[in-house]
């Protein structure tokens, strides 16, 4: 049993016009786990995020980060237990160049400077910016600007790192590349927990679902389990991976297991299947 | 929030046009009475207009605190720096200070200049929002049309007015943005931390709005905006008895504020 890092217990959160977007939510999140949470719009996926780094305190219930509840700590204290990259670079690149928007963070949490360097570049090398350190952070393509708001929740040394969306208007390369950031960063011994709408992405890269539907939390295991339940998805207008669903209409005529996720997985099980009808 | 709130109110159901009158000779008397009686009565008419609206001034929260502050600055600035000649109080600093010891006075002409100027700035700043609050800005906007104002300069007044509650939020998510990089000045930093730390908020938000309306002025040019002249309205607005009975007022109350304020 590995060690929780997040224990979301039991909650409810209502909005002050009276609208109750989460109701009930229970679950573990264990160190190392890579978490994708999925769901249509409005299934409170946001709010539970905003929930996790303590932008909201729960309304009922409690929510335990690292062993310490969300309502006893700031959210400016929390950030250095959990990063939080929002969907929008936009909203919070401000300086003058690349360097300085990463160093930001690491210098609020009055580190001395040899560290802060440090931070810095390591950030910077994971995710490929340093040619591009004395950029202006605004000017950049969206891709890049994407990989400069990880950097600087990198920088600030999180045990865990949550991604509100980040693939929204990005390519495939950038897609690849910004998950890629997150895989590495889980193979270092940190949590992730991704929101995100690409099934494909999903299917390529979280070891575990959990889908949210109308505030509640409706599908949660490990993420072939979880997409081989097409009733249940639909619920939450969620479509599994298109290789998923092909392999699942293709069990009916051949024994293709239907819990497949990636394209590798459905011809190395068809090409299994055709040669032992050879022989 | 200084928005549109739904209602059925007398006020609601008034022509734009008559409310936009409203506020434009309403802001006219103020500007140029020096009379506390007038203004007094100005200000009655405004409350009892707040009072049929339905709408609690308190909706306005942060901008009433505002509101009280800037009243409250100018009525202390011009007390202390306008002067006059029935003294109060003089020197306001004492002889044995060095320097400036000995320096300014207070007079009542001084006193009463700036509770005037505090008191005109208090009625227009309860006016506008009552106008904003009670009227559509779609019917704003067609009101300002219909009395004569090129559509551009009409859509031009809209768009700002849209944009608040859109700013508004937008300063809530950057603020919250920083705050998750262990950003603490803007909460509990002194006063120089705070004026140093305001690019982490003032630099988003600006570029966030330059692209936006660059965004907006390519989204009304595709959609042909201006291309014609003369434009029709889905929506159009008609003075009825009650629109005129109430301009009639309005212009009754005003010539008669006028003539009190030459009279007295």
């Amino acid at each position: 049993m590995r060690e929780p890092v997040i224990q979301v217990d039991h909650l409810t959160y209502t909005y002050p016009n009276g609208f109750e977007a989460l109701h009930d939510v229970s679950f573990t999140i264990e160190k190392n786990d890579f978490v994708a949470i999925i769901g249509q719009n409005g299934a409170g996926k946001s709010t539970l995020l905003k929930n996790l780094v303590g932008l909201h305190k729960p309304t009922q219930g409690n929510i335990i980060v690292d062993g310490v509840n969300t309502r006893e700590i700031s959210v400016a204290r929390l950030s250095t237990k959990v990063g939080f990259v929002l969907q929008n670079p936009d909203r919070q690149l401000f300086a003058d160049s690349v360097e300085e928007e990463i160093r930001f963070g690491p210098q609020n949490l009055k580190l001395d400077k040899a560290e802060i360097d440090a931070r810095v570049e390591h950030a910077m090398e994971q995710t490929g910016l340093i040619r591009l350190r004395r950029e202006f952070p605004m000017a950049l393509s969206a891709g890049d600007r994407a990989k400069v708001v990880i950097a600087s929740v990198i920088a600030m040394q999180p045990e865990i790192i949550i991604l509100d969306e980040p693939t929204t208007g990005q390519d495939r390369r950038g897609c690849a590349q910004i998950m890629d950031i997150a895989k590495e960063f889980q193979r270092r011994g940190h949590t992730v927990i991704v929101v995100t709408h690409a099934m494909s992405l999903v299917a390529e890269y979280a070891d575990r679902v959990i889908v949210m539907c109308k505030g509640r939390r409706i599908l949660d295991g490990p993420t072939a389990e979880v997409f081989a339940q097409e009733e249940k998805l639909k619920e939450s207008f969620v479509l599994p991976p298109q290789v998923t669903r092909l392999a699942r209409a293709m069990s009916a005529v051949l024994p293709v297991d239907h819990t497949i996720l990636s394209t590798q997985e459905l011809s190395g099980c068809i090409a299994a299947r055709v040669q032992a009808n050879q022989m | 929030m200084i928005k549109y709130h739904a209602g059925e109110s007398f006020l609601h159901k008034l022509d734009p046009r008559v409310k936009i009158i409203m506020l434009l000779i309403l802001t006219i008397l103020v500007f140029v009475t020096r009379n506390f009686p007038v203004l007094g009565l100005v200000f009655l008419l405004i409350m009892i207009c707040w009072k049929v609206s339905g709408i609690s001034i308190r909706e306005l929260g942060g901008y009433l605190k505002l509101l009280v502050g800037l009243v409250l600055f100018v009525v202390l600035i011009q007390t202390l720096f306008q002067g006059g000649e029935t003294i109060l109080i003089s020197p306001i600093i004492p002889d044995f200070v060095p320097l400036i010891g000995g320096m300014g006075s207070i007079a009542v002409e001084g006193v009463l200049f700036g509770l005037l100027l505090g008191f005109r700035l208090m009625v227009i700043m309860c006016l506008m929002p009552l106008i904003i609050m009670t009227t559509r800005v779609r019917d704003l906007a067609l009101g300002f049309v219909k009395l004569g104002l090129p559509y551009r300069y009409a859509f031009m007044i809209t768009t700002a007015l849209n944009q608040v509650p859109v700013l508004q939020e937008q300063i809530a998510t950057i603020t919250d943005a920083q705050k998750l990089r262990a950003f603490t000045a803007f909460e509990d930093g002194g006063t120089l931390q705070k004026l140093k730390s305001y690019p982490a908020l003032v630099v988003p938000l600006v570029m966030g709005s330059m692209k936006k309306s660059t965004l907006i002025g390519t989204a009304m040019d595709v959609r042909s905006f201006g291309s014609r002249p003369k434009r029709t309205y889905l929506h159009d607005i008609a003075m009825h008895g009650a629109d005129w009975a109430f301009l009639c007022f309005i212009l009754a109350f005003c010539a008669g504020m006028f003539t009190l304020n030459v009279m007295l």
